[in-house]
């Protein structure tokens, strides 16, 4: 999921143009935004979030590299100011939360509730909430926004092993939420896999 | 390798698609195996669900369209320079060191005030010259005032209450010899302590010799009516230098 960047454009903002700058917006605001308000769930923290990130690089234009996509550069910091907000907010947000999800959980572990897809996805938006930042964040950049385990590696400052790691903790704590009744039984695809060889 | 484990290294494999011609035997368990084929699937579905669940927190997410000026009125705007920031972060100081100091001087007054010296006793002991108080609590104390002791007064006689002796006879001569006002039970002697004089014992003692000698310093020197010669030293039985 790469914003195609028009031609100098970095190099059009770091000469003072207005109009590039404002080019420069249009391309990357989706990206940024949703990023933004997947993690806070939160329209209006998310527009703060966004105009924070593109002041940031306005003043910072002249250490953007013409030779690379800025988009990397600009999720990073969309993160950080992510979670330097939401950390501020979340001694209120926390009980109230926990409280939901466990009562999701307790709901959720009854037999009589049959499977709703609508149900699981509750369970799940639950779930990412309660992740760790760092695995939130992997999740967000691998299943959401699509980037490879290379790109997301880049943007969250580790390594590909680490990503993978994160991935994969952030799947397993995921399945955990989720009760035996509520396992979708989809088998088929490992199977024709193998039946295909 | 058990099930177990295979099922783990077939969930990492799947999950990031780096299936392989080093996959062949995890490929062949799963066409046998039940349970990881279950675990794999379930994994699959819930990595569709979550894509599912992360689309929906950003379904029909644009930023407002009063971003965009927001944004350039900002980006516009002088920077705040270095002095500006000093500047503030020095009413800041100022005002955090105001507060710091109110606080302090208020402590301070509360330390001041609630020094005296306060002992708790028994109500019934308050006196004349006591001050018999409630605190908060409903607890009475007396406070006594704070008398200054005089410089270079006399030594203040001490009182000791002794038992009475147990002996019927002595306690008869005892208690006539006190005067009247005195309880029976109980003798009430004064007892003035005697001033320390200082003292100090000087000596000589002689190493050498076939023996020790020692020459204790004449108390008597300066009496007129004894010789100031120094008398014969006397010869120690022990050696010197041997344990007594």
């Amino acid at each position: 999921m790469e914003a195609r960047q028009p031609d100098n454009l970095v190099e059009r903002m770091q000469s003072g143009d207005l109009d590039a700058f404002e080019e420069f917006f249009n391309t990357f605001k989706r990206p940024v935004y949703a990023t933004a308000l997947a993690i806070t769930r939160d329209p209006f923290l998310a527009e703060e979030v966004l105009q924070d990130c593109f002041v940031k690089a306005y003043r910072v234009r002249e250490r953007l590299d013409p030779g690379r996509s800025p988009l990397p550069w600009l999720q990073r910091v969309t993160i950080n100011l992510c979670y330097s907000r939401v950390s501020r907010r979340k001694a209120l947000a926390e009980p109230i939360t926990s409280l939901i999800t466990n009562l999701v959980v307790d709901l959720a572990a009854r037999p009589d509730q049959v499977v709703e897809s609508r149900e699981v996805l509750e369970v799940l938006q639950r779930g990412i909430d309660a992740l760790p930042p760092k695995q939130q964040t992997a999740v967000i950049l691998y299943y959401l926004h699509g980037y490879s385990l290379a790109e997301a590696a880049e943007i969250a400052d580790c390594n590909v092993g680490t990503m993978k790691s994160r991935l994969h903790y952030a799947l397993k704590a995921l399945r955990v939420r989720l009760p035996v009744e509520r396992r979708v039984p989809v088998g088929t695809a490992a199977t024709v896999r193998v039946t295909s060889r | 390798m058990s099930c177990k484990r295979i099922c783990r290294e077939l969930l990492w494999l799947a999950r990031f698609g780096e299936f392989g011609p080093s996959s062949a035997p995890h490929l062949d368990h799963l066409a046998d195996c039940g349970h990881c084929r279950d675990e794999v699937g379930f994994d699959r579905a819930l990595v569709q669900q979550l894509r599912t669940a992360l689309a929906q927190r950003i379904e029909q997410a644009a930023p407002s369209p009063g971003a965009w000026g927001v944004i350039l009125e900002r980006a516009q705007a002088p920077e705040r320079g270095i002095r500006a920031f000093l500047h503030g972060q020095a009413g800041a100081l100022a005002a955090r060191l105001r507060t710091a100091t109110a606080i302090s001087a208020m402590a301070l007054a509360g330390i001041i005030a609630t020094s005296t010296h306060v002992a708790i006793t028994h109500p019934q002991a308050g006196s004349a010259e006591t001050e018999v108080l409630t605190n908060g609590a409903g607890e009475l104390f007396e406070r006594q005032p704070l008398v200054p002791r005089p410089r270079g007064a006399a030594p203040v006689p001490v009182n000791y209450v002794v038992p009475g002796p147990s002996d019927p006879e002595d306690a008869f001569l005892v208690s006539a010899s006190m005067p009247s006002a005195a309880p029976a039970d109980e003798t009430v002697a004064e007892i003035v302590e005697p001033e320390v004089v200082e003292t100090s014992v000087e000596s000589v003692i002689l190493l050498g010799g076939a023996a020790s000698r020692v020459a204790p310093l004449d108390p008597l020197a300066g009496d007129p009516g004894r010789s100031a010669e120094p008398r014969e030293a006397h010869e120690d039985a022990a050696a010197a230098g041997e344990p007594y």
